[in-house]
Protein backbone atom coordinates (compact mmCIF):
# COMPACT_ATOMS: atom_id res chain seq x y z
CA UNK A 1 0.00 0.00 0.00
CA UNK A 2 0.90 3.88 -0.84
CA UNK A 3 3.35 2.26 -3.43
CA UNK A 4 6.61 4.73 -3.10
CA UNK A 5 5.53 7.30 -0.99
CA UNK A 6 7.56 4.57 1.68
CA UNK A 7 4.43 4.28 3.84
CA UNK A 8 0.82 2.98 4.59
CA UNK A 9 -1.04 5.97 3.86
CA UNK A 10 -4.50 4.77 5.39
CA UNK A 11 -5.44 1.20 7.10
CA UNK A 12 -9.28 0.27 6.04
CA UNK A 13 -9.81 -2.92 8.47
CA UNK A 14 -13.36 -3.37 8.34
CA UNK A 15 -13.24 -6.93 9.44
CA UNK A 16 -12.37 -4.98 13.19
CA UNK A 17 -14.00 -1.58 12.63
CA UNK A 18 -10.92 0.43 12.57
CA UNK A 19 -9.72 2.83 9.99
CA UNK A 20 -6.51 4.83 10.38
CA UNK A 21 -5.20 8.07 8.41
CA UNK A 22 -1.23 8.10 8.81
CA UNK A 23 -0.05 12.35 9.94
CA UNK A 24 2.49 11.99 7.26
CA UNK A 25 -0.11 12.57 4.22
CA UNK A 26 -0.28 15.96 6.05
CA UNK A 27 2.76 16.92 6.26
CA UNK A 28 4.89 15.65 3.67
CA UNK A 29 5.50 17.18 0.50
CA UNK A 30 6.08 14.18 -2.22
CA UNK A 31 2.42 13.51 -1.13
CA UNK A 32 1.20 17.28 -1.74
CA UNK A 33 3.38 16.67 -5.55
CA UNK A 34 1.30 13.56 -6.03
CA UNK A 35 -2.00 15.65 -4.85
CA UNK A 36 -1.47 18.06 -7.42
CA UNK A 37 -0.93 15.74 -10.31
CA UNK A 38 -3.47 13.13 -9.42
CA UNK A 39 -6.13 14.71 -7.30
CA UNK A 40 -6.18 18.37 -8.11
CA UNK A 41 -5.33 18.65 -11.75
CA UNK A 42 -7.38 15.10 -12.63
CA UNK A 43 -11.17 16.37 -10.36
CA UNK A 44 -13.53 19.00 -11.61
CA UNK A 45 -12.82 22.17 -9.41
CA UNK A 46 -15.34 24.76 -8.35
CA UNK A 47 -14.57 27.94 -10.19
CA UNK A 48 -17.27 30.18 -9.31
CA UNK A 49 -21.11 30.56 -9.44
CA UNK A 50 -22.37 31.86 -12.62
CA UNK A 51 -24.23 34.48 -10.68
CA UNK A 52 -21.35 36.19 -10.66
CA UNK A 53 -20.59 37.29 -13.80
CA UNK A 54 -24.53 38.00 -14.51
CA UNK A 55 -24.05 40.97 -17.04
CA UNK A 56 -21.68 40.59 -20.91
CA UNK A 57 -18.27 41.13 -20.06
CA UNK A 58 -18.67 40.58 -16.38
CA UNK A 59 -15.10 38.56 -15.27
CA UNK A 60 -13.81 37.05 -12.03
CA UNK A 61 -10.32 36.04 -11.94
CA UNK A 62 -8.93 34.20 -9.23
CA UNK A 63 -6.56 31.06 -8.71
CA UNK A 64 -8.51 27.68 -8.85
CA UNK A 65 -5.69 24.34 -8.50
CA UNK A 66 -3.40 27.03 -8.08
CA UNK A 67 -3.49 28.34 -11.26
CA UNK A 68 -4.66 31.66 -12.34
CA UNK A 69 -7.78 31.96 -14.07
CA UNK A 70 -10.24 34.53 -15.88
CA UNK A 71 -14.65 33.55 -15.99
CA UNK A 72 -15.85 35.99 -17.81
CA UNK A 73 -19.27 36.53 -19.70
CA UNK A 74 -18.36 38.05 -23.69
CA UNK A 75 -20.22 40.67 -25.12
CA UNK A 76 -22.79 38.02 -26.52
CA UNK A 77 -23.18 36.17 -23.15
CA UNK A 78 -21.26 33.02 -23.81
CA UNK A 79 -19.08 31.99 -21.10
CA UNK A 80 -15.43 31.14 -21.24
CA UNK A 81 -12.40 30.44 -18.76
CA UNK A 82 -8.69 30.28 -20.10
CA UNK A 83 -5.66 31.14 -17.98
CA UNK A 84 -4.76 34.55 -17.12
CA UNK A 85 -1.20 34.63 -18.54
CA UNK A 86 -0.34 36.68 -21.60
CA UNK A 87 0.69 34.35 -24.46
CA UNK A 88 3.70 36.78 -25.22
CA UNK A 89 5.54 36.51 -21.42
CA UNK A 90 3.52 34.74 -19.40
CA UNK A 91 2.47 38.03 -17.22
CA UNK A 92 -1.31 37.83 -16.12
CA UNK A 93 -3.12 40.16 -18.27
CA UNK A 94 -5.93 40.77 -15.43
CA UNK A 95 -4.93 42.12 -11.99
CA UNK A 96 -8.60 43.07 -11.02
CA UNK A 97 -10.47 40.43 -8.84
CA UNK A 98 -14.12 41.00 -11.01
CA UNK A 99 -15.65 43.80 -12.95
CA UNK A 100 -16.98 43.95 -16.17
CA UNK A 101 -14.82 45.07 -19.48
CA UNK A 102 -16.46 46.77 -21.73
CA UNK A 103 -13.53 45.96 -24.23
CA UNK A 104 -10.17 44.04 -23.83
CA UNK A 105 -8.01 42.73 -21.65
CA UNK A 106 -4.22 44.45 -22.24
CA UNK A 107 -1.74 42.89 -20.89
CA UNK A 108 0.56 45.39 -19.10
CA UNK A 109 3.82 44.08 -20.10
CA UNK A 110 4.37 44.61 -23.69
CA UNK A 111 0.84 45.51 -24.29
CA UNK A 112 -0.85 42.69 -26.48
CA UNK A 113 -4.86 42.91 -26.38
CA UNK A 114 -6.95 40.26 -25.99
CA UNK A 115 -10.47 40.16 -26.81
CA UNK A 116 -13.54 38.93 -24.41
CA UNK A 117 -13.37 36.06 -26.29
CA UNK A 118 -9.21 35.42 -25.58
CA UNK A 119 -8.44 36.07 -28.41
CA UNK A 120 -5.15 37.65 -29.65
CA UNK A 121 -6.55 40.96 -31.75
CA UNK A 122 -2.91 43.29 -31.36
CA UNK A 123 0.47 43.51 -30.81
CA UNK A 124 1.59 47.03 -30.49
CA UNK A 125 4.17 47.96 -33.60
CA UNK A 126 3.49 47.14 -36.92
CA UNK A 127 5.02 44.65 -39.12
CA UNK A 128 7.55 42.99 -36.64
CA UNK A 129 5.58 39.96 -37.05
CA UNK A 130 4.41 37.34 -40.27
CA UNK A 131 1.17 37.87 -41.48
CA UNK A 132 0.75 34.13 -40.76
CA UNK A 133 1.40 35.36 -37.27
CA UNK A 134 -1.02 33.40 -34.82
CA UNK A 135 -3.03 31.61 -37.78
CA UNK A 136 -3.68 28.35 -35.51
CA UNK A 137 -4.69 30.56 -32.70
CA UNK A 138 -1.80 29.28 -30.11
CA UNK A 139 -1.08 32.89 -29.29
CA UNK A 140 -4.89 33.60 -27.66
CA UNK A 141 -5.27 32.57 -24.64
CA UNK A 142 -5.25 29.31 -23.49
CA UNK A 143 -8.60 27.96 -22.26
CA UNK A 144 -8.79 25.70 -19.41
CA UNK A 145 -9.41 21.55 -21.06
CA UNK A 146 -12.90 21.84 -19.63
CA UNK A 147 -15.30 23.80 -17.61
CA UNK A 148 -19.06 22.87 -17.05
CA UNK A 149 -21.75 24.10 -15.01
CA UNK A 150 -24.49 22.08 -12.89
CA UNK A 151 -27.39 24.35 -11.87
CA UNK A 152 -24.95 27.31 -11.09
CA UNK A 153 -22.01 25.89 -10.15
CA UNK A 154 -19.26 26.70 -12.09
CA UNK A 155 -16.15 23.59 -11.88
CA UNK A 156 -12.80 23.27 -14.27
CA UNK A 157 -11.15 20.46 -15.34
CA UNK A 158 -7.72 20.31 -15.91
CA UNK A 159 -7.41 16.72 -17.53
CA UNK A 160 -9.13 16.96 -21.43
CA UNK A 161 -10.04 13.43 -20.80
CA UNK A 162 -12.29 13.43 -17.42
CA UNK A 163 -15.68 12.20 -16.88
CA UNK A 164 -18.45 14.78 -17.61
CA UNK A 165 -19.16 17.15 -14.36
CA UNK A 166 -22.16 15.66 -13.78
CA UNK A 167 -21.13 12.10 -13.84
CA UNK A 168 -18.39 13.46 -11.65
CA UNK A 169 -20.68 14.63 -9.19
CA UNK A 170 -22.87 11.60 -9.02
CA UNK A 171 -24.93 11.75 -5.65
CA UNK A 172 -24.21 15.22 -5.19
CA UNK A 173 -26.26 16.45 -7.92
CA UNK A 174 -29.32 15.62 -5.84
CA UNK A 175 -27.56 17.76 -2.70
CA UNK A 176 -27.01 21.09 -5.42
CA UNK A 177 -30.61 20.58 -6.71
CA UNK A 178 -31.81 21.09 -3.56
CA UNK A 179 -29.54 24.28 -2.81
CA UNK A 180 -30.53 25.42 -6.13
CA UNK A 181 -34.04 25.12 -5.78
CA UNK A 182 -34.63 27.26 -2.34
CA UNK A 183 -35.37 30.61 -4.47
CA UNK A 184 -38.00 30.86 -7.05
CA UNK A 185 -35.94 33.02 -9.28
CA UNK A 186 -32.69 30.30 -8.66
CA UNK A 187 -29.76 31.38 -6.44
CA UNK A 188 -26.76 34.09 -6.14
CA UNK A 189 -23.43 34.77 -4.52
CA UNK A 190 -23.85 37.26 -2.03
CA UNK A 191 -21.55 40.34 -2.48
CA UNK A 192 -18.76 39.48 0.09
CA UNK A 193 -16.17 37.21 -0.67
CA UNK A 194 -14.39 35.62 2.84
CA UNK A 195 -10.33 35.39 1.90
CA UNK A 196 -8.49 33.71 4.93
CA UNK A 197 -6.37 31.13 5.02
CA UNK A 198 -5.51 28.29 7.63
CA UNK A 199 -2.03 27.23 8.71
CA UNK A 200 -3.02 23.24 8.11
CA UNK A 201 -3.25 20.88 5.54
CA UNK A 202 -6.40 21.31 3.22
CA UNK A 203 -7.70 17.74 3.99
CA UNK A 204 -8.05 18.82 7.69
CA UNK A 205 -10.83 21.04 6.33
CA UNK A 206 -12.48 19.13 4.29
CA UNK A 207 -12.94 16.24 7.10
CA UNK A 208 -14.21 19.34 9.75
CA UNK A 209 -16.62 20.94 7.56
CA UNK A 210 -19.09 17.86 7.90
CA UNK A 211 -17.70 16.79 11.11
CA UNK A 212 -20.44 17.02 13.42
CA UNK A 213 -18.62 15.22 16.18
CA UNK A 214 -17.05 18.10 17.36
CA UNK A 215 -19.89 20.62 17.12
CA UNK A 216 -20.47 20.25 20.96
CA UNK A 217 -16.95 20.87 22.16
CA UNK A 218 -15.66 22.95 19.72
CA UNK A 219 -18.15 25.23 19.15
CA UNK A 220 -19.55 25.03 22.54
CA UNK A 221 -19.74 29.06 22.92
CA UNK A 222 -21.87 29.28 19.93
CA UNK A 223 -24.29 27.05 21.80
CA UNK A 224 -24.41 29.52 24.52
CA UNK A 225 -24.85 32.07 22.18
CA UNK A 226 -27.69 29.96 20.85
CA UNK A 227 -29.01 29.97 24.42
CA UNK A 228 -29.08 33.20 25.45
CA UNK A 229 -31.33 34.58 22.12
CA UNK A 230 -33.35 31.29 21.71
CA UNK A 231 -35.51 29.12 23.09
CA UNK A 232 -35.04 26.25 20.87
CA UNK A 233 -32.03 24.47 22.73
CA UNK A 234 -34.29 22.80 24.97
CA UNK A 235 -34.01 19.28 24.11
CA UNK A 236 -31.39 19.73 21.27
CA UNK A 237 -28.74 16.46 21.94
CA UNK A 238 -25.61 18.46 21.36
CA UNK A 239 -23.67 15.22 20.75
CA UNK A 240 -25.43 15.45 17.34
CA UNK A 241 -26.19 11.51 17.84
CA UNK A 242 -29.15 11.39 15.00
CA UNK A 243 -29.54 12.82 11.47
CA UNK A 244 -27.60 10.06 8.81
CA UNK A 245 -24.46 10.35 6.71
CA UNK A 246 -24.46 9.43 3.23
CA UNK A 247 -21.69 8.28 0.63
CA UNK A 248 -22.67 10.49 -2.47
CA UNK A 249 -20.15 8.58 -4.83
CA UNK A 250 -16.53 9.54 -6.36
CA UNK A 251 -15.03 10.78 -2.45
CA UNK A 252 -18.82 12.95 -2.11
CA UNK A 253 -20.88 12.74 1.14
CA UNK A 254 -23.33 14.41 2.85
CA UNK A 255 -24.19 14.52 6.67
CA UNK A 256 -27.97 15.35 7.28
CA UNK A 257 -30.62 15.87 9.47
CA UNK A 258 -34.02 17.71 9.34
CA UNK A 259 -35.56 20.02 11.60
CA UNK A 260 -33.87 19.23 14.73
CA UNK A 261 -30.96 21.91 14.33
CA UNK A 262 -31.22 24.40 16.92
CA UNK A 263 -30.28 27.69 14.49
CA UNK A 264 -32.50 29.15 12.57
CA UNK A 265 -33.18 29.31 8.56
CA UNK A 266 -33.70 32.15 6.69
CA UNK A 267 -35.55 29.87 3.89
CA UNK A 268 -37.00 28.59 5.93
CA UNK A 269 -37.37 27.80 9.72
CA UNK A 270 -38.34 30.42 12.11
CA UNK A 271 -36.43 31.06 15.64
CA UNK A 272 -37.30 32.93 18.77
CA UNK A 273 -33.57 35.04 17.27
CA UNK A 274 -35.47 36.02 14.63
CA UNK A 275 -38.52 37.85 16.48
CA UNK A 276 -41.79 37.67 16.36
CA UNK A 277 -42.30 40.19 13.25
CA UNK A 278 -40.32 37.52 10.95
CA UNK A 279 -42.34 34.58 11.48
CA UNK A 280 -45.19 35.40 9.07
CA UNK A 281 -43.03 35.80 6.44
CA UNK A 282 -40.18 32.66 7.30
CA UNK A 283 -43.77 30.65 7.53
CA UNK A 284 -44.41 31.86 3.91
CA UNK A 285 -41.17 31.41 2.58
CA UNK A 286 -41.38 27.95 3.51
CA UNK A 287 -44.88 27.27 2.22
CA UNK A 288 -44.11 28.90 -1.27
CA UNK A 289 -41.29 26.41 -1.40
CA UNK A 290 -43.34 23.57 -0.43
CA UNK A 291 -46.30 24.21 -2.96
CA UNK A 292 -43.29 24.72 -5.89
CA UNK A 293 -41.58 21.60 -5.40
CA UNK A 294 -43.88 19.11 -3.85
CA UNK A 295 -44.14 18.08 -0.08
CA UNK A 296 -40.93 15.76 0.09
CA UNK A 297 -38.59 17.45 -1.82
CA UNK A 298 -39.91 20.98 0.23
CA UNK A 299 -39.47 20.22 3.07
CA UNK A 300 -35.99 18.54 2.62
CA UNK A 301 -35.16 22.31 1.37
CA UNK A 302 -36.60 24.23 3.84
CA UNK A 303 -36.28 22.15 7.29
CA UNK A 304 -33.07 20.05 5.91
CA UNK A 305 -29.65 21.00 7.09
CA UNK A 306 -26.97 19.52 5.07
CA UNK A 307 -23.08 18.94 5.15
CA UNK A 308 -21.92 18.45 1.93
CA UNK A 309 -18.13 17.37 0.55
CA UNK A 310 -18.13 17.51 -3.02
CA UNK A 311 -14.05 15.43 -3.66
CA UNK A 312 -11.71 16.99 -3.09
CA UNK A 313 -12.04 20.70 -1.67
CA UNK A 314 -15.75 22.16 -2.30
CA UNK A 315 -17.66 22.43 0.70
CA UNK A 316 -21.54 23.14 0.42
CA UNK A 317 -23.09 23.37 3.51
CA UNK A 318 -26.58 24.58 3.68
CA UNK A 319 -26.99 25.28 7.63
CA UNK A 320 -27.50 28.61 9.39
CA UNK A 321 -27.07 30.30 5.57
CA UNK A 322 -25.83 28.56 2.58
CA UNK A 323 -22.02 28.81 2.82
CA UNK A 324 -20.04 27.95 -0.30
CA UNK A 325 -16.26 27.34 0.62
CA UNK A 326 -13.57 25.81 -1.31
CA UNK A 327 -9.35 25.56 -0.21
CA UNK A 328 -5.96 24.93 -2.05
CA UNK A 329 -2.97 23.97 -0.48
CA UNK A 330 0.05 26.21 -1.25
CA UNK A 331 2.29 23.73 1.56
CA UNK A 332 1.64 20.81 2.90
CA UNK A 333 1.04 23.13 6.12
CA UNK A 334 -1.04 25.72 4.68
CA UNK A 335 -4.64 26.34 2.71
CA UNK A 336 -6.03 29.14 1.34
CA UNK A 337 -9.66 29.51 1.94
CA UNK A 338 -12.37 31.31 0.02
CA UNK A 339 -15.69 31.63 1.26
CA UNK A 340 -19.27 33.26 0.06
CA UNK A 341 -22.64 33.19 0.77
CA UNK A 342 -25.12 31.92 -1.50
CA UNK A 343 -28.49 33.00 -1.48
CA UNK A 344 -32.11 33.81 -3.28
CA UNK A 345 -32.36 36.12 -5.97
CA UNK A 346 -34.81 38.20 -5.36
CA UNK A 347 -34.99 37.67 -1.32
CA UNK A 348 -36.88 40.51 0.37
CA UNK A 349 -34.58 42.80 2.30
CA UNK A 350 -36.19 41.62 5.69
CA UNK A 351 -35.24 38.01 4.24
CA UNK A 352 -31.59 38.99 3.10
CA UNK A 353 -31.56 40.83 6.54
CA UNK A 354 -31.63 37.80 8.66
CA UNK A 355 -29.44 35.81 6.24
CA UNK A 356 -26.87 38.56 6.34
CA UNK A 357 -26.96 38.30 10.25
CA UNK A 358 -27.49 34.29 10.49
CA UNK A 359 -24.42 33.25 8.43
CA UNK A 360 -21.87 35.43 10.11
CA UNK A 361 -23.30 34.43 13.77
CA UNK A 362 -21.36 31.13 12.80
CA UNK A 363 -19.51 31.38 9.45
CA UNK A 364 -16.76 33.15 8.26
CA UNK A 365 -13.43 34.61 9.83
CA UNK A 366 -14.73 36.47 12.34
CA UNK A 367 -17.91 34.14 13.45
CA UNK A 368 -18.23 32.68 16.52
CA UNK A 369 -17.23 29.13 15.17
CA UNK A 370 -14.77 29.50 12.08
CA UNK A 371 -11.88 30.76 14.33
CA UNK A 372 -12.27 27.69 16.52
CA UNK A 373 -12.59 25.78 13.37
CA UNK A 374 -9.25 27.44 12.13
CA UNK A 375 -7.51 26.97 15.45
CA UNK A 376 -7.96 22.71 15.61
CA UNK A 377 -6.90 21.82 12.30
CA UNK A 378 -3.43 24.36 13.07
CA UNK A 379 -3.49 22.18 16.57
CA UNK A 380 -3.26 19.37 14.75
CA UNK A 381 -0.90 20.58 12.03
CA UNK A 382 1.26 21.10 14.98
CA UNK A 383 0.40 17.69 16.97
CA UNK A 384 1.68 16.21 13.57
CA UNK A 385 5.71 17.15 14.51
CA UNK A 386 4.85 14.24 17.00
CA UNK A 387 4.06 11.43 13.61
CA UNK A 388 7.13 9.79 14.07
CA UNK A 389 6.28 8.54 17.19
CA UNK A 390 2.37 9.00 17.38
CA UNK A 391 1.79 8.18 13.53
CA UNK A 392 -2.09 7.30 13.08
CA UNK A 393 -5.21 9.59 13.01
CA UNK A 394 -8.37 7.42 14.09
CA UNK A 395 -11.16 7.85 11.96
CA UNK A 396 -13.83 4.58 12.73
CA UNK A 397 -16.27 6.34 14.60
CA UNK A 398 -19.66 4.22 13.87
CA UNK A 399 -17.37 1.77 11.64
CA UNK A 400 -19.46 -1.29 12.76
CA UNK A 401 -23.11 0.67 13.18
CA UNK A 402 -26.15 -0.64 10.43
CA UNK A 403 -27.59 2.91 11.22
CA UNK A 404 -25.24 5.93 10.85
CA UNK A 405 -25.30 8.57 12.86
CA UNK A 406 -24.58 12.76 11.68
CA UNK A 407 -22.11 12.30 14.76
CA UNK A 408 -20.27 9.38 12.97
CA UNK A 409 -17.19 9.45 10.75
CA UNK A 410 -18.63 7.53 7.15
CA UNK A 411 -18.67 10.88 5.21
CA UNK A 412 -14.50 11.18 6.49
CA UNK A 413 -13.84 7.54 5.41
CA UNK A 414 -15.68 8.26 2.02
CA UNK A 415 -12.94 10.94 1.25
CA UNK A 416 -10.14 9.15 2.62
CA UNK A 417 -11.13 5.86 0.57
CA UNK A 418 -11.42 8.06 -2.49
CA UNK A 419 -8.62 9.90 -1.97
CA UNK A 420 -6.53 6.94 -1.13
CA UNK A 421 -7.70 5.48 -4.71
CA UNK A 422 -6.82 8.12 -6.81
CA UNK A 423 -3.70 8.65 -5.21
CA UNK A 424 -2.80 4.85 -6.40
CA UNK A 425 -4.10 3.83 -9.52
CA UNK A 426 -2.00 6.34 -11.21
CA UNK A 427 0.93 4.44 -9.54
CA UNK A 428 -0.09 1.18 -10.48
CA UNK A 429 -0.17 2.63 -14.48
CA UNK A 430 3.26 3.78 -13.99
CA UNK A 431 5.18 0.68 -12.50
CA UNK B 1 -24.85 67.86 15.63
CA UNK B 2 -23.61 70.84 15.26
CA UNK B 3 -19.93 72.18 14.98
CA UNK B 4 -20.15 74.12 17.84
CA UNK B 5 -22.04 71.38 19.88
CA UNK B 6 -18.78 68.73 19.14
CA UNK B 7 -16.46 67.78 21.59
CA UNK B 8 -13.03 68.41 21.29
CA UNK B 9 -10.67 66.13 19.61
CA UNK B 10 -8.53 65.64 22.79
CA UNK B 11 -11.65 65.10 24.73
CA UNK B 12 -12.38 62.07 22.25
CA UNK B 13 -9.00 60.67 21.76
CA UNK B 14 -9.22 60.13 25.94
CA UNK B 15 -12.20 58.42 25.24
CA UNK B 16 -10.67 55.85 22.16
CA UNK B 17 -7.99 55.62 24.51
CA UNK B 18 -10.11 54.58 27.27
CA UNK B 19 -11.63 51.76 24.91
CA UNK B 20 -8.64 50.57 23.95
CA UNK B 21 -6.87 50.19 26.84
CA UNK B 22 -10.01 48.14 28.23
CA UNK B 23 -9.52 45.87 24.59
CA UNK B 24 -6.45 45.28 25.41
CA UNK B 25 -6.57 44.60 29.17
CA UNK B 26 -9.34 42.20 28.26
CA UNK B 27 -11.82 44.02 30.42
CA UNK B 28 -14.27 43.30 27.08
CA UNK B 29 -17.86 43.18 29.58
CA UNK B 30 -16.70 46.54 30.48
CA UNK B 31 -15.91 47.00 26.19
CA UNK B 32 -19.38 45.96 25.70
CA UNK B 33 -20.52 48.58 27.99
CA UNK B 34 -19.45 51.57 26.27
CA UNK B 35 -22.29 50.99 23.59
CA UNK B 36 -25.45 52.25 23.69
CA UNK B 37 -28.62 50.01 24.23
CA UNK B 38 -29.14 50.53 20.30
CA UNK B 39 -25.33 50.07 19.48
CA UNK B 40 -23.73 48.42 16.69
CA UNK B 41 -20.35 46.98 15.42
CA UNK B 42 -19.13 46.15 11.98
CA UNK B 43 -16.68 44.79 9.77
CA UNK B 44 -17.58 45.08 6.20
CA UNK B 45 -15.98 42.37 3.87
CA UNK B 46 -12.38 43.14 2.67
CA UNK B 47 -13.23 43.10 -0.57
CA UNK B 48 -16.42 45.03 -0.55
CA UNK B 49 -14.63 47.68 2.29
CA UNK B 50 -17.29 50.77 1.92
CA UNK B 51 -20.31 48.28 1.04
CA UNK B 52 -23.43 48.92 3.12
CA UNK B 53 -24.30 45.83 5.67
CA UNK B 54 -27.31 45.60 3.05
CA UNK B 55 -25.43 45.56 0.11
CA UNK B 56 -22.83 42.50 1.25
CA UNK B 57 -21.89 40.05 3.64
CA UNK B 58 -20.66 41.52 6.62
CA UNK B 59 -17.65 39.85 8.19
CA UNK B 60 -19.33 41.32 11.77
CA UNK B 61 -22.40 42.47 11.62
CA UNK B 62 -23.12 42.44 15.79
CA UNK B 63 -26.47 44.25 17.25
CA UNK B 64 -26.16 45.16 20.81
CA UNK B 65 -27.32 41.48 22.04
CA UNK B 66 -24.55 40.14 20.15
CA UNK B 67 -21.43 41.78 20.67
CA UNK B 68 -22.15 41.74 24.10
CA UNK B 69 -21.93 37.99 23.76
CA UNK B 70 -19.50 37.91 21.59
CA UNK B 71 -17.41 39.86 24.66
CA UNK B 72 -18.57 37.02 27.26
CA UNK B 73 -17.46 34.86 24.69
CA UNK B 74 -14.14 35.64 24.15
CA UNK B 75 -13.83 35.47 27.85
CA UNK B 76 -14.12 31.84 28.01
CA UNK B 77 -11.68 28.84 28.00
CA UNK B 78 -13.82 27.36 25.03
CA UNK B 79 -13.14 30.44 23.08
CA UNK B 80 -10.35 28.10 21.70
CA UNK B 81 -8.89 30.66 19.03
CA UNK B 82 -8.31 32.97 22.31
CA UNK B 83 -7.46 30.76 24.57
CA UNK B 84 -4.36 31.20 25.88
CA UNK B 85 -5.27 35.00 25.19
CA UNK B 86 -3.57 36.96 22.55
CA UNK B 87 -1.72 39.78 23.89
CA UNK B 88 -3.57 42.76 22.18
CA UNK B 89 -1.89 46.51 21.66
CA UNK B 90 -4.07 49.19 20.11
CA UNK B 91 -2.18 51.82 18.56
CA UNK B 92 -4.56 55.13 17.27
CA UNK B 93 -3.80 57.69 15.37
CA UNK B 94 -5.09 60.46 13.44
CA UNK B 95 -8.18 61.13 14.87
CA UNK B 96 -11.25 63.36 13.12
CA UNK B 97 -14.17 64.27 14.88
CA UNK B 98 -17.08 65.66 12.51
CA UNK B 99 -20.94 66.38 12.57
CA UNK B 100 -23.22 63.85 12.39
CA UNK B 101 -26.80 64.51 12.63
CA UNK B 102 -29.49 65.83 15.78
CA UNK B 103 -28.69 62.56 17.68
CA UNK B 104 -24.79 61.23 17.32
CA UNK B 105 -21.54 63.11 15.90
CA UNK B 106 -18.70 61.35 13.84
CA UNK B 107 -15.60 60.30 14.91
CA UNK B 108 -12.82 58.49 12.30
CA UNK B 109 -9.11 57.37 13.15
CA UNK B 110 -6.99 55.02 12.08
CA UNK B 111 -5.60 52.33 14.24
CA UNK B 112 -2.55 49.39 14.03
CA UNK B 113 -4.02 46.62 16.29
CA UNK B 114 -0.98 44.09 17.15
CA UNK B 115 -1.82 40.48 18.05
CA UNK B 116 0.17 38.16 19.90
CA UNK B 117 0.10 34.18 20.49
CA UNK B 118 1.37 31.30 19.69
CA UNK B 119 4.55 32.29 18.09
CA UNK B 120 2.33 33.96 15.45
CA UNK B 121 1.83 37.63 14.90
CA UNK B 122 -0.61 39.21 13.35
CA UNK B 123 -0.99 42.97 12.34
CA UNK B 124 -4.59 44.38 11.83
CA UNK B 125 -3.97 47.93 10.11
CA UNK B 126 -7.83 49.73 10.36
CA UNK B 127 -9.88 52.93 9.80
CA UNK B 128 -12.78 52.96 12.63
CA UNK B 129 -15.63 54.96 11.95
CA UNK B 130 -17.62 55.83 15.08
CA UNK B 131 -21.27 56.92 15.59
CA UNK B 132 -21.19 58.55 19.08
CA UNK B 133 -23.68 60.20 21.49
CA UNK B 134 -23.41 61.83 24.40
CA UNK B 135 -24.80 60.41 27.12
CA UNK B 136 -25.25 61.09 31.49
CA UNK B 137 -22.68 59.04 32.06
CA UNK B 138 -20.06 60.83 29.18
CA UNK B 139 -19.98 59.31 25.78
CA UNK B 140 -21.34 56.05 24.40
CA UNK B 141 -21.08 54.26 21.09
CA UNK B 142 -23.97 53.70 18.82
CA UNK B 143 -22.08 52.33 16.27
CA UNK B 144 -18.67 51.27 15.36
CA UNK B 145 -17.40 50.09 12.01
CA UNK B 146 -13.80 48.71 11.65
CA UNK B 147 -12.80 48.87 8.08
CA UNK B 148 -9.72 46.64 7.67
CA UNK B 149 -6.78 47.99 6.05
CA UNK B 150 -5.76 44.54 4.66
CA UNK B 151 -6.78 43.34 0.82
CA UNK B 152 -8.12 40.16 2.60
CA UNK B 153 -7.03 38.24 5.98
CA UNK B 154 -4.63 35.56 4.55
CA UNK B 155 -1.94 36.65 6.28
CA UNK B 156 -4.00 36.75 9.69
CA UNK B 157 -6.19 33.60 9.15
CA UNK B 158 -9.08 35.36 11.59
CA UNK B 159 -10.33 37.70 13.19
CA UNK B 160 -10.62 36.39 16.75
CA UNK B 161 -10.10 39.35 18.80
CA UNK B 162 -11.84 42.75 18.99
CA UNK B 163 -10.24 45.15 17.02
Amino acid sequence: MGGNLGFETIQDDRENGRFRVHRGVFTKNDVLERERALIFDRCWLYMAHVSEVQKPGDFVSRRVGGRPLIFIRDRNGKLHVYFNSCSHRGAMVCREPSGRKRKNFQCPYHGWVFSDEGKLIDTPGPGAYPDTFNNDGSLDLQPVPKFAEYRGFVFVNFDAGAVSLEEYLAGACEILDLVASQGPQGMEIQPGMQEYSVRANWKLLQENSADAYHAGITHSTYFDYLGSRDESLEGFDNTLSFGGVRDLGNGHAVSESQGVMPWGRPYARWVPGFGKEAKAEIDAIAQEVIEREGVEKGEKIVRGDRNTLIFPNLVINDIMAVTVRTFYPYKPDYMEVNAWSLAPIGESPTSRERRSRNFVEFLGPAGFSTPDDVEMLALCQQGYAAADFAPWNDISRGVTKDVVEKSDELQMRTFWRHWDKMLKSELEERV
Amino acid sequence: MSDKNLPSRQEIEDFLIHEAELIDDWQLNEWAELFDEHGEYQVPPTDKPKSEPEQSLYLIYDDRHRLSERAKRQLKKTDHSEFPRSIVTHIISNVRVKPGDDDYFIVICNAVVHRSRLQQHDIYPVRCEYRIVRSDTGFRIRRKRVILGTETLRNQGKLSIII
